[in-house]
């Protein structure tokens, strides 16, 4: 009998991998009925959350799948600054620095309307949210609906349970003393197996457990795939826009995916993913530069000319200071570039301007922290139940940090996009392979049957 | 093939930062206590200056030192490691400037080179080791190197013991890339569960795992601020209503000498906050007062809040990296129960300004404030109204009781 545990991730991916779960569902009829164990943390968190509650409701998987879907894009709604003063409000909240960028109300009138008036202690089946407590000391919380009294969170309601899970620091502010999840872990299976193994009965019962769990983590795999990570710091930089395609505009039309779809169809989407880094980009300088002097209460102005002034100031002493360094570093570089050319081992001596400026792949150094750690949360987790765990997030053409960037900036539009296209070419057998998706739609089809549906 | 006793199967495990300074020290104490506590350990697990701690106790047990000298020499390897990290004058400036990280990893290298040895592998070890490190080339993974087998992607190589170690503790910004890995902090800055799980996975037939899962004892060493009550005396406010902290006193000499008593080392804390300040300032070319950071102190907290609390700087840093570390423990809590056990004794000079210090150059506060700790940790009558948590005694309890049983040497 195994015990099935579905992990979500917190981060934009979440509308990548409900499409996947669709999928999945569609393909193996009575998946998500057979879970016994919801983790997440974040917009995972709140995920688990309402597929939970949706499920304590009788509703059937697949509507409440596709109902999902809806309800993660209003949940980035109420992340996303919106147009107009507001927008401009909340960047001045970000510069200025003396709250979180938004406030929480939208967040909690949503979770409200999407997960109702009920405790985790409501919900059938097991649920464990992951959020941190901003407390002296600070510690990691784990609030489950089951296991050892000093584990059991039933008195929290599944609103607030949300809300304390994606309180991501400097974006919403803290709630009741706790922090987003992300801060102690994004990926929460291991968390979950561990609440898990703690509610066994006794060592015979904890035995068994890590003998029969199967866990599916949901996430997103930046670089899992052909089409994913194209561009990496240290590489050249991305190639110039087509023009033409960049005539015909922004998003464009939905390629048709099937057996026959190759790169050269997914040129358009490439070329979207480009020009949605570019926006990023844009976006992000556009804000700085509307921080004028005729803001009406000066604080944005007062705190934009801080800032310059910082700016100015140590862009002349780095230029100052730097010129003898220059000789050196050139020195450096030689004797990088040969022990490159020549025997292990080598050194990159990247500087910011490559974790976090790259223009193929901004903020890198985001992707590599959220995925690294969702990797690392699947090899914790493999070391315990060896195959019967399986990571899936399909990644295409936008990367996890950019797409975290979108919600930011108001361009969640692009993040649907991708899904779609990224959810669509995973589940194609033939471009799955094609495009090396890891792990592919076959492969997730053989493990589902093996370990979650116990066929044959 | 390297030995795995019967029960219990000892992990010693160390977080990455400066942190190591400190928990070295306590460990000497412990070994004062109850010898033969190092020696009894089977598996040394570590990431950044973590890994390189466990590489260099496992390769000084394996040279005959006894646990009390290797944990002697731990303490200046520790200490000349701080300075070997410690960035050259100007590497802020480099910093910002993005194009390189802030310094070489030549003299971090020369060093445990010196200290290893250039051509001991990880292989050679007797005792099990395992590093942790984040691949950054395509597709980045997280891994784990151990110098024994599994079933699992746990790669065993033929790996020079010191580029392990290098890529273990190659800080983004702060040091190179080396062979495409960097530090094991993007990963897991505590490295405790991983290290069990390599165990765990290491074990063929079930039944082994089961006596694995039943056995195993981890002891997990790092800083965790919050653990004492002399530690985050100063906290971003959360509500305005909250008294001000004491006022910072002018820059001075940073305090390196030893500490005399809590009240010196909190008037020397005070002092570092204030010349941490004032060194930002003055490499940057800033002139930042705090007081143009007014900390409103409401529950929406901005970066002021996060990062700027003139009384405990870069506060984000120290909730994001030790609630990493209380995340590991309470996972290894709820799998093994007592048998895995955090200590990681924090006072005065939070980590994220231990980290502030290391950054600006300045290992000697964070040696001193280390030696300081310990101490305190293992006086047998502190000063009145100076708790840890765990105590001195409550750790002994736990080795006395986990550790030290059942050892076949």
């Amino acid at each position: 009998m195994s015990y099935r545990i579905l992990a979500f991730d917190g981060g934009p991916h979440i509308a990548t991998g409900l499409r996947v779960l669709i999928q999945i569902e569609t393909a193996k009829p009575g998946f998500l009925e057979r879970t016994d164990h919801f983790v997440g943390g974040s917009s995972g968190g709140i995920t688990a959350l309402y597929i939970a509650r949706r499920l304590t409701d009788g509703d059937a998987a697949l509507d409440i799948l596709r109902d999902a879907i809806p309800m993660t894009e209003k949940l980035y709604d109420c992340f996303a600054p919106v147009d107009g003063d507001a927008l401009a409000d909340s960047f001045a909240n970000l510069l200025v620095g003396a709250s979180a960028m938004i406030g929480n109300r939208d967040l909690r009138q949503m979770l409200v309307e999407e997960l109702g008036g009920g405790h985790l202690s409501d919900l059938s089946r097991r649920v464990s949210i992951v959020s941190t407590a901003k407390a002296e000391p600070y510690l990691p919380a784990l609030w489950s609906n089951f296991g050892p009294q000093h584990l059991q969170r039933h008195d929290v309601t599944l609103v607030e349970a949300g809300m304390h899970t994606s309180a991501f620091p400097f974006w919403v502010p803290v709630r009741g003393g706790q922090l987003d999840g992300c801060m102690w872990t994004n990926a929460g299976g291991t968390a979950g197996l561990s609440a898990a193994i703690a509610a066994a009965p006794d060592a015979k019962g904890r035995s068994v457990l890590l003998e029969t769990a199967v866990m599916l983590q949901i996430g997103g795999n930046d670089g899992l795939s052909d089409l994913s990570n194209r561009y990496l710091p240290g590489q050249p930089s991305p190639p110039e826009p087509d023009r033409a395609l960049v005539e015909l505009g922004f998003p464009p039309t939905p390629p048709t995916i099937d057996d026959n779809t190759s790169e050269a169809d997914l040129n358009g989407a490439e070329q979207y993913a480009l020009h949605v880094y570019g926006e990023v980009f844009a976006s992000t300088m556009d804000r700085v530069a509307s921080f004028g002097p005729d803001d009406d209460s000066g604080r944005v102005s007062r705190a934009a000319e801080r800032v310059a002034g910082v700016v100015k100031k140590v862009e002349g002493r780095v230029k100052t200071l730097l010129k003898p360094m220059e000789r050196k570093a050139n020195q450096e570089a030689l004797e990088r570039k040969r022990k490159t050319d020549g025997a292990e081992p080598h050194n990159e001596s990247w500087g910011w301007s490559e974790w976090l400026g790259y223009s193929g792949n901004p903020a890198f150094i985001l992707q590599q922290w959220l995925t690294s750690l969702g990797r690392g949360s699947e090899l914790s987790s493999r070391n315990f139940l060896g195959d019967r765990v399986l990571r899936v997030g399909p990644v295409t053409f936008l990367g996890t940090n950019v797409a975290l960037l979108c919600v930011a900036f108001g361009h969640c539009d692009a993040i649907y996009w991708f899904a779609d296209l990224s959810a669509q070419l995973w589940a194609n057998p033939t471009t799955s392979k094609r495009f090396s998706f890891t792990p592919g739609w076959d492969e997730t089809q053989t493990w589902a049957a093996a370990n979650w549906m116990n066929e044959g | 093939m390297k030995p795995v006793l019967d029960a219990p199967y000892r992990i010693l495990s160390f977080d990455g930062g400066p942190s190591v300074a400190t928990t070295v020290r306590c460990l000497q104490q412990i070994e004062a206590a109850r010898p033969g506590f190092l020696e009894r350990t089977q598996h040394f697990v570590g990431s950044s200056a973590g890994a390189q701690v466990a590489v260099y106790l496992g390769h000084l047990l394996d040279n005959g030192k006894d646990g009390a000298t290797a944990l002697s020499n731990c303490v200046d390897f520790v200490d000349e490691l701080l300075t070997v990290y410690a960035p050259p004058a100007g590497a802020l400036l480099k910093l910002l400037e993005g194009k390189d990280a802030m310094m070489t990893n030549v003299g971090v290298g020369t060093w445990l080179q010196e200290q290893i040895g250039e051509q001991t592998t990880l292989g050679d070890l007797y005792r099990r080791v395992s590093v942790l490190s984040a691949r950054a080339d395509k597709p980045w993974n997280p891994e784990v190197v151990s110098n024994f087998s599994g079933i699992l992607g746990s790669p065993v190589r033929p790996t020079e013991a010191v580029n392990a170690a290098i890529q273990s503790g190659s800080f983004p910004l702060w040091l190179p890339l080396r062979d495409g890995h960097v530090d094991g902090a993007l990963y897991s800055n505590c490295p405790a569960m991983a290290g069990f799980g390599a165990a765990y996975q290491a074990e063929l037939s079930p039944a082994a795992k089961a006596s694995m899962l039943h056995n195993a004892v981890v002891f997990s060493l790092g800083g965790m601020d919050g653990s004492s009550s002399l530690s985050n005396l100063f906290t971003p406010p959360l509500t305005g209503n909250e008294a001000k902290p004491l006022a910072l006193p002018a820059h001075g000499t940073w305090p390196t000498a030893k500490l005399a008593d809590v009240d010196d080392a909190r008037s020397s804390a005070q002092q570092i906050r204030a010349n941490l300040m004032h060194e930002l300032n003055s490499q940057l070319g800033m002139d930042i007062d705090p007081a143009v950071f007014p900390v409103t102190g409401n529950s929406s907290w901005g970066w002021q809040s996060w990062l700027a609390y003139p009384w405990n700087l870069g506060y984000f840093l120290q909730v994001w990296m030790n609630s990493m570390g209380r995340g590991v423990s309470m996972l290894l809590d709820q799998m093994l129960g007592n048998r895995a056990f955090r200590l990681g004794p924090v006072t005065l000079l939070g980590s994220n300004e231990a980290f502030l210090c290391e950054l600006l150059g300045q290992p000697k506060p964070i040696i001193a404030f280390a030696d300081f700790t310990a101490k305190l940790w293992g006086e047998p009558d502190p000063p009145t109204g100076v708790t840890f948590e765990p105590t001195f005694e409550e750790t002994l309890a736990w080795v006395d009781t986990h550790w030290m049983p059942h050892f076949t040497p």
